[in-house]
C-alpha cells in the first residue's frame, strides 16, 4: 500500500479547497463530529426541505482524510432524499469495508477516492466521521462520536 | 588545541553501542529502518530487560513470599533484588519504601485514595499543574466527587512553563496534596520540583511527584527533592508495561490505610477482622506482575550502568540539535519552549493535520506520536486540537533526526 493510495489527488484537492466550507445561514439540522483521540472535529450543516436535502456545508478541523469525504459529502449529497443520502452512506461504507463490486463504484463516482483508507484501520474512522454526524444531524443528535 | 577539540567532540555515550543492545532498532518498517521517535508514549527494552523477563519464566517461575521450593525462594529473591535496585535508582532511603505496582496512574489513584481521601474535608483543595498528564488529574476529579475537596490548577506560560508567582500564591493551609509532574509528557518543561516541594513544606503540603518521563532520562534523587511521594512507570524508562513503583515517606506509608485487599497484604485473618501486613507489602494485595518487576529492576540497573548523567549530557545535545533542525522546516511551530526540557519536541505543521503527518512518516520508517498526548488541557491552552511529538531516547542520534526533517518536508511536498 503506497502513500499515493492514500492520498489520492482528489482527496488532496478537496482537503486544500474544500466545497461548501462553510455555515449554512438557517440549516434545519446540524450536528458534530468528534474523534477527540485523532483530533477530528467538525461541523456538519443540512437544509432539508420536504424529505430532500437542499444544502449541505461542514466547518472543522480535521484530517485530510475527513476534510476530503466530508467535502465530497457535501457535494454528492445536496439534492437527494434523505433516503438517498443515507443509501449513499451505506454504499461508502461497503466501498471500505472492500464490499464494492463496478455498479457500487459507479454510484459512488469521486468517494472512490477514498477507498486507499481501507488498508489503514485506524484511518476508516476518519472517512466515516463526516457521514456519521450527517447521521445524527438527520436524527436529531447534537454529537456523533467515532470512539 | 587539537586535544580540546577532541574533548569537545567526543560523545558522552557510545550509542553504536547501545542501539545494538535494543533488539528492534534493526527492525524495517515499509522497507525502511526504524526510526524510533515515540519514547514518551512507551521506550523500547534492551535485550537485558528482555533476558532477565524471559529468564525468570524459563527458569525460576513460582509464586513469591509463599512456599518453601527452591523456585519460590528464588523467585522471591529476584523480585525483592528489584525492589532493592528500584530503592537505589529514586535513591530512597530502603527498599521499604518502594511499592510495586503498575505504573504511575495506578501511584496516584493509590495515594488519592488510601493516603488523602481520609485526610480531607469540603473546602480543602488539592493542587496541580497544567503540565499534568490525564493520570494525575482524574483521580483527583474523582476524589473531589467523592469528598467535595475542589481541584485548583497551577496555570502556565505561552512557554509552557509553570507561573510560579501564581504558584506561590495559590499555596494555602486548605491545600492537602500538591501533585507536580516532573517532566511534561506533551511538552518536555521540567518543572523545578526541588523549589516546589520546599514552597509547600512552609504550609505543611505533602507533595506527590509523577515521575513517568523523568526516569529514563535523568537521576532521580527523592530524597534530595524530599518529595512524599514520587511515582514511577516501568515501561517508559525501557523496562515491561504493567510494572512501575510509588515512592512513599516511612512515616505515610505507615500511617496510611490499605488500598486493595486480599493476599499478601495481610499478617493474620479471621472471619472478623484482619491485622495488615507492614509496608510495602500492605500496598501489595494479590499475586503481583513478579517478571514485570524483575524486568523493572534490570531496566534500572541497565541505566544506572550506562549512568543518568551520561545520558542527560547527550540527549540534551541531541534535542538542542533537533530543535535547531525541525524549525528549517517551512511552516512548523513547536509548542513549548521552555527554558528546561527534556527529550520532547510537539509541533503543528501548517497545512497538515497531525494524523496525516503520523501516517506518512510512517511510511518512513519514522515513528511520532499524533493527537492530544493524554494532556487535552494543555491542547486547550495552545488552542490545537493535536499536535505531532516526537520523543527522544539514549539511543536516538543526528542521523536520524537528519532523516526525519527530510520526511516532514516529503510531507509537506504531498500535502501542503
Amino acid at each position: 500500500m503506497s502513500l499515493q493510495d492514500l492520498y489520492r489527488t482528489a482527496v488532496i484537492e478537496h482537503n486544500k479547497n474544500p466545497r461548501n466550507f462553510l455555515e449554512l445561514e438557517n440549516p434545519s439540522h446540524q450536528s458534530r463530529g468528534l474523534n477527540a483521540l485523532c483530533g477530528d472535529d467538525i461541523r456538519v450543516y443540512l437544509s432539508v426541505d420536504e424529505d430532500r436535502i437542499q444544502s449541505a456545508s461542514f466547518l472543522g478541523q480535521a484530517s485530510a482524510i475527513t476534510m476530503a469525504s466530508a467535502s465530497m459529502m457535501t457535494v454528492q449529497i445536496a439534492r437527494l432524499t434523505v433516503g438517498e443520502a443515507l443509501q449513499t452512506c451505506d454504499r461508502l461504507d461497503q466501498l471500505l469495508q472492500g464490499e464494492a463490486d463496478e455498479a457500487l463504484r459507479e454510484a459512488l463516482g469521486e468517494l472512490c477516492a477514498l477507498e486507499g483508507v481501507r488498508q489503514y484501520p485506524s484511518r476508516i474512522k476518519a472517512a466515516r466521521l463526516p457521514w456519521q454526524a450527517m447521521k445524527a444531524a438527520l436524527n436529531e443528535q447534537q454529537i456523533a462520536s467515532t470512539e | 588545541m587539537s586535544a580540546v577539540i577532541a574533548v569537545e567532540n567526543h560523545s558522552p555515550l557510545n550509542v553504536e553501542e547501545i542501539r545494538k543492545d535494543f533488539p528492534i532498532l534493526s527492525r524495517e518498517i515499509h522497507g525502511k529502518p526504524l526510526i524510533y521517535f515515540d519514547n514518551a508514549a512507551s521506550a523500547q527494552r534492551p535485550s537485558a530487560v528482555i533476558d532477565a523477563t524471559h529468564d525468570f519464566y524459563s527458569r525460576r517461575n513460582a509464586n513469591i513470599h509463599r512456599g518453601v521450593h527452591t523456585l519460590a525462594e528464588e523467585a522471591t529473591a529476584l523480585y525483592e533484588q528489584a525492589r532493592q535496585t528500584m530503592a537505589r535508582f529514586i535513591n530512597a532511603p530502603s527498599d521499604r519504601n518502594v511499592v510495586f505496582l503498575r505504573g504511575v496512574t495506578e501511584g496516584v489513584n493509590l495515594v488519592s485514595q488510601a493516603f488523602v481521601r481520609p485526610r480531607v474535608k469540603p473546602g480543602d483543595q488539592i493542587l496541580v499543574t497544567h503540565l499534568e498528564h490525564h493520570s494525575n488529574i482524574v483521580p483527583w476529579q474523582l476524589l473531589a466527587k467523592q469528598t467535595g475537596v475542589e481541584l485548583k490548577v497551577v496555570p502556565m506560560t505561552q512557554a509552557g512553563e509553570l507561573d510560579m508567582d501564581a504558584f506561590h500564591g495559590m499555596l494555602n493551609e486548605r491545600v492537602k496534596l500538591l501533585g507536580v509532574v516532573h517532566v511534561s509528557n506533551a511538552l518536555g518543561t521540567i518543572n523545578p520540583v526541588a523549589d516546589m516541594v520546599k514552597a509547600a513544606r512552609e504550609f505543611d503540603i505533602p507533595v506527590l511527584v509523577d515521575g513517568a518521563q523523568a526516569t529514563p532520562h535523568m537521576a532521580v534523587d527523592v530524597q534530595a527533592f524530599d518529595c512524599d511521594f514520587y511515582c514511577v512507570s516501568g515501561h517508559k524508562m525501557y523496562g515491561p508495561t504493567g510494572a512501575g513503583i510509588l515512592y512513599g515517606k516511612s512515616r505515610w506509608l505507615e500511617e496510611m490505610e490499605p488500598y486493595h485487599g486480599g493476599g499478601e497484604m495481610i499478617k493474620h485473618v479471621t472471619f472478623e477482622e484482619s491485622v495488615f501486613n507492614e509496608p510495602p507489602a500492605k500496598f501489595e494485595a494479590g499475586t503481583p506482575n513478579i517478571a514485570g518487576g524483575i524486568g523493572l529492576g534490570a531496566s534500572a540497573r541497565y541505566l544506572l550502568d550506562v549512568g543518568l548523567d551520561r545520558i542527560r549530557e547527550y540527549e540534551a545535545g541531541l534535542l538542542a540539535y533537533a530543535t535547531e533542525a525541525v524549525q528549517q522546516v517551512e511552516g512548523l511551530r513547536i509548542i513549548g519552549t521552555a527554558r528546561d526540557k527534556a527529550s520532547v519536541i510537539s509541533f503543528t505543521l501548517e497545512g497538515i493535520h497531525p494524523h496525516d503527518l503520523g501516517t506518512i512518516l510512517d511510511h518512513s520508517g519514522v515513528a511520532i506520536r499524533t493527537g492530544h498526548h493524554c494532556a487535552m488541557p494543555i491542547m486547550q491552552f495552545f488552542e490545537v486540537p493535536a499536535t505531532s511529538r516526537m520523543s527522544l531516547a539514549m539511543y536516538n542520534t543526528r542521523d536520524e533526526v537528519d532523516q526525519f526533517v527530510a520526511a516532514l518536508n516529503k510531507a509537506r511536498d504531498i500535502l501542503a
